[in-house]
């Protein structure tokens, strides 16, 4: 359980745009182990995506990546390109946010399951047909057989994300990465398709690293959890570690923004202030013009992760020991 | 499918009924008769003529006559040249025009959407650049321009092809080129622009995540998605050739329809004016259904008659 299965180390992922590059990823530093869920969280923009995309290999050219990522021992970052198609979909599957443009509007369900199964597999066409229509089945969607020969227009945007799943487990990969996987889709069916993914996960063992902004998710989901606040790791710990020993000023805010249900006099608190501009990113830390309790010091150096026990780490001038000591659960719970 | 087909061909026939209809009585709202020409004509000899093409008759009769003989694809006789009737004159020209009318059409297909997957794959590489610049260019400079400079040097300089006429293959050469520069130079930036469109849809995205080879992205997922909005342009650009194709046929003297319905206009020669006009709405509502019917072959999202 605790062996790791993929190592981020000092990932740095950039943008050449027109306006100047857009420093998208910083200094990424995450593990995730055989057979875990790790959930990475943060407000939109702040590098869930692109962190991902870099080891995946599926920038535009336009991006600058550097670091490592070693995966199953190998660097995927040094992988040839042929090499590398060898791992997408076979060890390593992303199941993508928006079901509605993620499959091709053009070619059958059938046709776009089959290929990478043939592919990976070296299936031939009715073995790929038995195993798709196995997978949609475990998926839940109703008669695959006829499914198959349909088009996605014809599925429900539901019916869509479970295709996406389905395709994710296609070939039994050793990681799925999902990327907001039910943001797009109505609360009811994004409960079904995150029961599915727990089950599925439970059945074959696989690690996934789910990328949400809703936490009551992560509560549900994980085992390990990653805040990302503006293209770098805040703070990382276990899902008790991180709802009931936060030690970052941002997991605060994340944590006071979710709606309660004990605490109806409460009003639902949004995180003031806007996330940074990843043109030109705040000097220092970069929650600091976001931050109750930032010091002169926030404004001038990017705190470190600093080690908290049991693989608890968080970025931020508060752990040092000079810094005044916040209560973080006063700050949690604070109206 | 069959559904959809058969409402688009049922829509087709609207369609052509419209443009008979309106062609019909624009021509009638036209000053002048066919017969007014400078020479008066006695009253007596013109009188009897118009009985004779039954133009005395009321207008809705004149109208319902033509349509039932428009059904019967019997466009009625010329009022210029004794004994030809329009029928003549368009079979006389169509086989020289849909020579050069296919082989333009042909020819901007076969190169004009490789030229733009290509381009679009080497986005800002050298052959995109190349064909960028001269799509710009010819889609600035009219067709009878590029008629008049190919004309001038290829043919009267150079010598290396007949500058007018028509007969052999070697007539061919200017005169296609000519008509096809425009539609060529559209099709490779549509289909440019169509591609580099889909190069960041997620389904991409998806596919390459599967670890499909880059080939069978492009090919399998990319190009089908990007022939759409070709496939749709099939009838304005076929418009656009049949336009075209006047000025053109004029130009080299080509003996075709689109010259026939020009000297028809200046001739005012109503009947093969209205006739033809009759003929290119015909033709061009047959590519209009043959353009959304491939559409519907390749995007199953237009087709109407989907399940569930
Ligand atoms: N192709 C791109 N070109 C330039 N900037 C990009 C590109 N893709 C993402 N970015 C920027 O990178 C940052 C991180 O984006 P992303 O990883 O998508 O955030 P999220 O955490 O919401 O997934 C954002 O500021 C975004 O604007
Ligand atoms: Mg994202």
């Amino acid at each position: 359980m605790n062996k790791p299965l993929l190592t981020i180390e000092g990932l740095e992922t950039q943008f050449k745009t027109y306006a100047g590059m857009v420093q998208a990823v910083r200094n990424v530093n995450l593990t995730v182990n055989e057979g875990e869920v790790l959930a990475v969280v943060g407000e939109s923009g702040s590098g869930k995506s692109v962190t991902m995309m870099s080891f995946m290999r599926l920038l535009a050219k336009n991006a600058v990546v550097s670091g490592k990522v070693e995966f199953n021992g190998v660097d995927l970052l040094k992988l040839s390109n042929k090499e590398m198609s060898k791992i997408r979909g076979r060890e390593i599957s992303m199941v993508f946010q928006d079901p509605m443009t993620g499959l091709n509007p053009v070619l059958t369900i059938g046709t776009q399951m089959r290929e990478g199964i043939m592919l990976h597999l070296g299936l031939n066409k009715a073995e790929a047909n038995k195993r798709a229509i196995e997978l949609l089945n475990k998926v839940g969607v109703p008669e695959p057989a006829r499914r198959l020969s349909q088009y996605p227009h014809e599925f429900s945007g539901g019916m869509r994300q479970r295709v996406m799943i389905a395709l994710g487990l296609a070939c039994n990969p050793r990681l799925i990465i999902a990327d907001e996987p039910t943001t797009a889709l109505d609360v009811t069916i994004q409960a079904q398709i995150l029961e599915l993914m727990k089950q599925l996960k439970k059945e074959m063992n696989t690690a996934i690293i789910l990328i949400t902004h809703n936490l009551g998710v992560v509560a549900g989901m994980a085992d390990r959890v990653a805040v990302m606040y503006g293209g770098r790791v805040a703070e990382v710990g276990t899902v008790h570690q991180i709802f009931h020993q936060p030690r970052h000023p941002y997991t605060w805010a994340l944590l006071r923004a979710i709606p309660r249900l004990d605490e109806h006099k409460r009003r639902l608190e949004s995180i003031t202030g806007s996330p940074p501009n990843m043109l030109k990113p705040p000097g220092g830390c970069p929650f600091h013009p976001r931050c109750a309790h930032a010091m002169s010091v926030c404004t001038s150096e990017a705190p470190e992760m600093t080690e908290l026990g049991n693989n608890h780490r968080a970025a931020c001038w508060l752990m040092h020991p000079d810094a005044p000591k916040v209560d973080f659960n006063q700050e949690v719970t604070k109206a | 499918m069959a559904r959809y087909i058969l409402q688009r061909v049922i829509t087709m026939l609207v369609v052509a009924w419209v443009v008979v209809t309106l062609t019909f009585f624009m021509m009638k709202a036209l000053p002048g008769g066919p017969f007014a020409s400078e020479k008066k004509l006695p009253e007596a000899i013109l009188k009897n003529i118009e009985r004779r093409y039954k133009l005395d008759r009321p207008l809705m009769e004149q109208y319902f006559d033509y349509l039932k003989n428009v059904v019967k694809w019997d466009l009625g006789p010329s009022f210029k040249y004794e004994g030809r009737t329009v029928n003549d004159v368009i079979n006389k020209g169509f086989s020289v025009s849909a020579k050069l009318g296919g082989l333009s059409i042909l020819i901007s297909l076969v190169l004009g959407v490789p030229i733009g997957v290509i381009g679009a794959m080497r986005h800002n590489g050298l052959l995109d650049r190349v064909t960028s610049g001269l799509a710009i260019l010819t889609a600035a400079a009219p067709s009878f321009v590029i008629a008049g400079l190919l004309q001038y040097y290829l043919g009267f300089k150079l010598k290396w092809f007949p500058p007018a006429t028509w007969g052999t293959t070697k007539h061919y050469v200017l005169p296609t080129i000519a008509l096809c520069s425009f539609s060529l130079a559209w099709l490779i930036k549509l289909t440019r622009s169509s591609m580099l469109e889909v190069t960041n849809q997620d389904y991409v995205r998806t596919a390459r995540a599967k670890g499909i080879p880059e080939f069978w992205v492009v090919y399998r997922h990319m190009i089908k998605n990007a022939l759409v909005p070709v496939i749709a342009s099939l009838a304005p650009l076929t418009a656009g050739i049949l336009v075209g194709s006047f000025i053109i046929e004029f130009i080299f003297a080509i003996p075709g329809v689109g010259r026939e319905f020009v000297v028809s206009i200046t001739n005012r020669d109503y009947t093969v004016t209205l006739g033809m006009t009759v003929f290119y709405g015909f033709l061009l509502t047959g590519f209009t259904l043959v353009g959304d019917i491939l559409t519907a072959l390749v995007d199953p999202r237009v087709r109407l008659d989907k399940e569930g």
